[in-house]
């Protein structure tokens, strides 16, 4: 409490609480002014209070001051106009507020934390009592407006409201579920929806904890609900996506069915339709040299056997193009297959094939494989075939046969000493239709290695070769090691 | 007495019929084959119906079947004759252009006593031809007669 000079504002007297409360000394007071314990940025504040208030200059508020330490604190003043010793001046009576001040700020700090909280929270925690066996006195918690749009007193008022929000599909799931809380047995959280007070529907999952009192009796349940829609959104949107990807394979898959079938229709017909003409051309060829022989002169003999030859030629093709389309679409029959076995028994057609050759047959250990065994020995078929053909020149043929394990794959390799290529067309090689060797050298249709490499990719293998002109060449195919294999 | 039997050829193309007339004629079979175009044929002569109901009664040493003829083709022939009671014993010899494994599986499944491709080769298919007809108009002891 201090009197004080409503011109100067000079202290003219202070009370010894005041004296206390600032930290100045009685005498040091009376030499200062009321600017003195203003914080410097308030001064400006009180000088423009001082010209418009001039009769009354502190009017009753709150203010700061500054104590003698230089810490400031919240007053709640008083002031009292009237005369002191003649002079004109107030009687202030301040307060020290600074800690009730401090007190609202934190419980307004407090407060604005807790009403953000439930603003952000998606779940909250209703209790439910157990009367006779029965709950009753369900309270929910305050985060349920955020939740479901409706207040605590909302469900208060109103005991059906939180079986009513739940939709008519999903009541008889929820009515009676925690039930068996009441008799003390655990129930599993619970998904469903309920319909929001603005009318969405949002799906919620709640956990049920039981309470006991101290003897292990079950008093009632505290039920914790989360908003679970955006889950359950991306969940249904998993399951849309997934439902579409299946129509799609789905529709694939009979595309695919259809494109075989057609296909399968088509080698059908070219196997009967364009046989049949090569047949009679044959045929009748054929009953030409027979019948007629004696009267045909050397040349129109000459054209007969170019008639038959070409009509052989185009038998092979198709046979081979067929067998080409097959070797694509034919359902794989795996099996444990012993492929020294497979490797002996064409190399023995071939030996009795071209009785007249000299072949040197280095045949090294081969190990047993899973695969198809009939494409597999069509594969070896056209490597062994085509590693006689081409060392028809040699007069001592060498065909080496071996494999040799690498870290993921079998690799086996066909080797002779054949006439080889040029490496540059080795990539057209593997291709249908594509003979590195004019008909006139080498007879064939260009499709048996072609053959191979459908067949060994099929195996998920791969087919590469290596030659040089005149040196041989070298056939590799590789299948897969499966762990299945591993002795 | 079996050398007496006919053989009933089932072929649409002319061109086919003549070849396997030439490739039957080198054994001296050839006159004693009775040739229909279609399976519809096939099943009249066999029931002694159409135009072959005043043919002399009985079946034939061997019915030749081509599997693709217009109206009713070779399989459909074969499993009529397979569901007749008259019928059911007479040995039938599937013919086809096709390699294609379904028509053969399917032709042994409805019980063919054989199956001929025939092969581009004449000569391949001459030998077939012979051979079939052969063993089954000369060699082959039918089932006792029916009718």
């Amino acid at each position: 409490m201090w009197v004080c000079d409503l011109e100067t504002l000079a202290f003219l007297e202070v009370n010894h609480a005041a004296v206390e409360k600032y930290g100045y000394a009685r005498e040091e007071f009376l030499t200062m002014t009321l600017k003195d314990i203003r914080p410097s940025e308030d001064v400006s504040r009180l000088l423009d209070n001082m010209a418009k208030l001039r009769s009354e200059l502190e009017h009753s508020g709150e203010w700061r001051h500054t104590l003698r330490n230089g810490r400031i604190i919240d007053v709640e003043i008083t002031p009292h106009t009237g005369a002191y010793h003649g002079r004109k001046a107030s009687l202030v009576i301040g307060r020290d507020i600074t800690e009730r001040k401090r007190a609202g700020e934190a419980l307004r700090q407090s407060e604005l934390r807790y009403r953000q909280l439930l603003e952000s929270v998606t779940s909250y925690t209703y209790t439910v009592e157990i009367h006779n066996g029965r709950p009753s006195n369900m309270v929910h918690g305050p985060g349920c407006e955020k939740v479901t749009g409706y207040t605590p007193s909302d469900y208060s008022a109103d005991p059906g409201l939180w079986l009513d929000i739940v939709p008519p599909g999903d009541r008889h799931m929820v009515q009676h579920y925690a039930d068996p809380l009441c008799e003390g047995r655990a129930v599993p959280a619970l998904e469903h929806r309920i319909i929001h007070k603005d009318g969405k529907v949002i799906w919620v999952r709640t956990t049920y904890v039981p309470k006991r009192d101290g003897t292990g009796r079950v008093t009632g349940y505290d039920g914790l609900i989360s908003d679970i829609t955006e889950r359950k959104q991306a969940e249904e949107e998993i399951r849309r996506l997934n439902a579409q990807l299946e129509d799609r394979v789905i529709e694939r898959t009979a595309q695919l069915e259809a494109a075989n079938k057609e296909l399968e229709a088509f080698s059908y017909s070219v196997s009967h339709d364009l046989r049949a003409p090569l047949r009679h051309a044959s045929g009748f060829v054929d009953l030409l040299m027979k019948r007629f022989k004696p009267e045909l002169p050397d040349k129109a003999q000459h054209y007969l056997n170019s008639i038959a030859d070409s009509v052989h030629h185009m038998g092979m093709l198709i046979d081979d193009l067929l067998q080409f389309a097959r070797t694509g679409r034919a359902e794989m029959r795996r099996s444990e297959t012993d492929m020294n076995e497979l490797v002996e028994e064409v190399s023995a057609s071939l030996r009795r094939d071209n009785p007249g050759r000299a072949i040197e047959w280095i045949i090294g250990t081969l190990p047993t494989v899973m695969c198809d065994t009939s494409m597999l020995t069509l594969a070896w078929m056209n490597l062994l075939s085509n590693a006689v053909k081409f060392t028809r020149t040699r007069e001592k043929a060498r065909i080496e046969i071996g494999s040799y394990e690498e870290k993921t794959e079998r690799v086996f390799f066909v080797r002779d000493n054949g006439v080889g290529f040029d490496m540059r067309y080795a990539q057209k090689l593997f291709g249908v239709f594509q003979r590195l060797h004019s008909m006139e050298q080498f007879e064939g249709t260009g499709i048996g290695l072609a053959n191979v490499r459908r067949i060994i990719s099929r195996h998920e293998g791969r087919t590469w070769a290596e030659a040089e002109p005149d040196k041989g060449a070298t056939f590799y195919f590789t299948l897969p090691r499966r762990k299945s294999q591993e002795p | 007495m079996n050398e007496l039997r006919t053989i009933l050829l089932a072929e649409d193309n002319p061109k086919d019929v003549e070849l396997i007339l030439e490739a039957l004629a080198d054994h001296n079979l050839a006159n004693r084959v009775t040739v229909v175009h279609d399976g519809v044929g096939a099943m009249e002569f066999l029931r002694c119906e159409g135009k072959y109901k005043l043919r002399r009664r009985g079946s034939p040493a061997v019915v030749l079947l081509d599997i693709k003829m217009p109206r009713m083709d070779g399989l459909e022939v074969l499993q009529a004759i397979r569901a007749d009671p008259a019928l059911k014993t007479l040995p039938v010899v599937m013919l086809t252009s096709s390699r294609e494994e379904p028509d053969l599986k399917r032709s042994y499944e409805m019980g063919a006593n054989a199956y001929v491709v025939k092969p581009v080769d004449f000569q391949a298919f001459m030998g077939a031809v012979r051979q079939v007809g052969v063993f089954w108009a000369v060699i082959n002891e039918l089932p006792p007669e029916r009718t």
